[in-house]
């Protein structure tokens, strides 16, 4: 038997979140809280969002502030980008990509974590691929 | 040998499943992980070898 099936996404694994932010070139960067922490301004003003996954913006450009990913009640990460940083980059288009990364590097541990290989690729229209063998 | 396909879009959201090679209808049980892992899943839709392989085990049941 074999059969089609969309998936829609949702951001809720905090390794595969840290591993799609390595991919767009943020490797080693990234901070882990189980306790979600207060995000800093460009001033180093404390800010009253908090995250538990952050990009501190030593990190990004000298006028940013951090980037943070809160986890919220139901699992999921709610993305915490100022103004400044979604004008210079960090918008919408950056996110998408940010979490089609997630999903790669998600799907490629469910595969390891069931002793699954797989082969990454792009397909004829440059999307991420995995190939699974069973 | 069984496969299992992921098409990821540049939405951040929508990933595409295809499933081939699987005898049965083991493919959905052998590859629902990935939907778990993934969020929600939408409707399936089962390729025609499916219906095929269906139609044969009815056949079965009726001679049997």
């Amino acid at each position: 038997m074999s059969h089609y099936v969309d998936v829609t996404t949702e951001i809720k694994d905090e390794k595969a979140l840290v591993k799609a932010l390595g991919r767009l070139g943020y490797q080693g960067m990234v901070e882990v809280y189980d306790h979600a922490v207060n995000l800093y301004g460009y001033r180093g003003d404390m800010r009253s969002q908090k995250a538990n996954v952050v990009l501190r913006r030593k990190n990004l450009s000298s006028a940013s502030n951090d980037i943070g990913f809160e986890r919220m009640s139901d699992g999921r990460y709610r993305a915490h980008i100022s103004e400044y940083d979604e004008s210079i980059g960090y918008n919408e288009q950056w996110r998408n990509k940010l979490y089609t990364y997630y999903g790669v590097e998600k799907a490629k541990m469910d595969c390891k974590a069931r002793g699954y290989k797989y082969v990454e690729d792009v397909d004829e229209k440059q999307r991420p691929r995995l190939r699974v063998s069973f | 040998m069984p496969e299992m396909i992921l098409t990821f879009e540049w939405d951040g959201k929508t990933v595409h499943k295809q499933t081939k090679g699987f005898k049965g209808s083991s493919c959905v049980k052998e590859t629902k992980f990935i939907e778990e892992g993934l969020g929600k899943a939408g409707d399936r839709k089962l390729k025609a070898e499916y219906y095929i392989r269906e139609q044969e085990k009815d056949q079965n049941r009726t001679r049997a």
